[in-house]
């Protein structure tokens, strides 16, 4: 086979590209591994959790098609097609950097997700190694990021305030990336403190649209001014209140049949609802999520962003129920941090929300839960289909 | 769970209403008229209501479809049926 441009580049084959649970892998072992497998047909990730396979079927894939298949809450799961090109995107133009040949990047997400793979190409194009975990837990997270001394990890804002509750001491980190949920300022702020020198960013991206962009000032949301000036190749418009894009690195299409996104002038709707507040565009929650109460429209993150910011809550999840009179109502689950008293956090929680949002918005109840399962791909809530 | 019960529970949640409202305390009886000026509730309150009385009684009386009231006595009628059924 042809080495696709850029991945595993010139690395020495004795390299250890993975390690982890997966046991040490060297680069000259994934180059043989890919080298029996077949070249350019479509290849589907969507069947193993095995991040040393998805890795040797990147390596193998040179034309071919990547499909990914992203979960739904119901229904059968999109199939979306995409090429090795569109998911390196920009990853190769960083090969040779040598803060990132000496990176070690944990792999919090699901392998074959379209986060997971992003994580996996970019170590593999820039020389850097993956930590592979036995298990997906934060615990397990934890102790391998320690172990193996990770140096980049990546996770979703919710899996990063379950990480905060552990507080792990991870000396050798040098970046945090959040990623697949919209991010709130204050999980922002409190790794911001937990981690005073660790480069922060928070990217957008989709598997339809493919990566689109990252943010580095701290600050959740991103530019208004980026609604001008594209940002590396990427546009940006809101329409109806939902933020369409037009990228260089979307997906082909759709390989299940499902009603596409993408619109005739080769913009893509992204089912994300935004909100311009002063210099800022703010993600104000999913299209398909919107809770309707008695006609009123309700954004469940929103609400959470609001439970999140009360004391002693370390984590949120708001939900409608179907009520025969008001259609649906808002209800809440709230994780408590640890040591504090759970009724007075949950009551101080409500009239928090009652102070901050209007009365159809304000969570109907407030349970206390132990923990909020993170779906697959490590969100809050699985994407809708 | 006889009305008496339920009538309690819908007594203790206008109580906390106006708690969190700052006003006085209303009476309630099974005639008094759920919505409206006597209580202070409004419609999102007696959907508040319902969910928390389906939430104590685990049954839904409007499963099948909205059935109409007014007082607090015909809204504790509907949860007692379950009652009924169960003393059967």
């Amino acid at each position: 086979m042809t080495a696709p441009a850029g991945l595993l580049g010139s690395l020495p084959p004795d390299t250890v590209v993975l390690d982890g649970a997966c046991g040490a892998v060297t680069a000259g072992e994934l180059r043989d591994a890919a080298s029996r497998l077949p070249e350019g047909v479509s290849r589907v990730l969507g069947q193993t959790s095995d991040a040393r396979a998805i890795a040797i079927h990147l390596l193998a894939s040179g034309d071919g098609e990547i499909h990914l298949m992203t979960s739904g809450t119901t229904g059968a799961p999109k199939v979306v097609r995409h090429t090795l090109a569109s998911l390196l995107g920009r990853t190769t133009s960083f090969t040779g950097d040598r803060d990132l040949q000496s990176a070690r990047w944990l792999l919090t997400y699901a392998p074959a997700t379209f986060a997971g793979v992003q994580v996996i190409l970019t170590a593999l194009a820039t020389g850097g190694r993956l930590i592979v975990p036995a298990s997906r837990s934060v615990p397990a997270l934890c102790q391998a990021a320690s172990d193996y001394g990770a140096t980049h990890i990546s996770g979703t804002p919710t899996f990063w305030r379950s990480f905060l509750m552990l507080g792990p001491e991870l000396p050798a980190l040098r970046q945090i990336t959040l990623g697949g949920e919209a991010v709130d300022q204050k999980t922002l702020d409190r790794l911001r403190n937990a981690f005073p020198k660790v480069r922060i960013v928070h990217i957008y991206a989709s598997t339809e649209a493919g990566a689109l962009f990252r943010v580095d000032d701290g600050r959740s949301g991103f530019p208004a001014s980026w609604l001008e000036q594209p940002v590396g190749g990427v546009g940006l418009r809101i329409r109806e209140g939902e933020l369409q894009v037009r990228s260089p690195r979307r997906m082909e299409g759709y390989a299940s049949a499902h009603e596409s996104p993408l619109l005739e002038d080769g913009w893509l709707r992204t089912g994300d609802l935004v909100r311009h507040e002063g210099d800022r565009i703010q993600f104000a929650g999913r299209k398909d999520t919107i809770i309707n109460v008695g006609g009123m429209k309700v954004l469940p993150l929103e609400v959470e962003e609001v439970l999140l910011m009360a004391e002693g809550v370390a984590e949120a999840r708001v939900m409608g129920v179907a009520n025969p009179m008001a259609g649906q109502l808002v209800v809440a689950e709230i994780v408590v941090e640890p040591g504090r008293d759970a009724q007075q956090v949950a009551k101080a929680a409500a009239a928090h929300a009652r102070s901050q949002l209007a009365a159809y918005k304000v969570p109907r109840s407030i349970r206390v839960v132990d923990s909020i399962a993170a779906s697959e791909a490590g969100k809050k809530r699985s994407a809708a289909p | 769970m006889d009305t008496g019960n339920v009538i309690a529970l819908i007594r203790d949640f206008t109580v906390r209403r106006s708690e969190e409202r700052g006003l006085p305390a209303v009476e309630v009886s099974e005639e008094t008229v759920l919505m409206g000026d006597t209580t202070g509730l409004d419609s999102l309150d007696v959907a508040t209501l319902i969910f928390e009385l389906q939430q104590a009684t685990d049954y839904d009386p409007f499963a099948d479809g909205f059935i109409e009231f007014q007082t607090a006595g015909e809204l504790a009628r509907m949860f007692e049926v379950k009652v009924k059924a169960e003393v059967q």
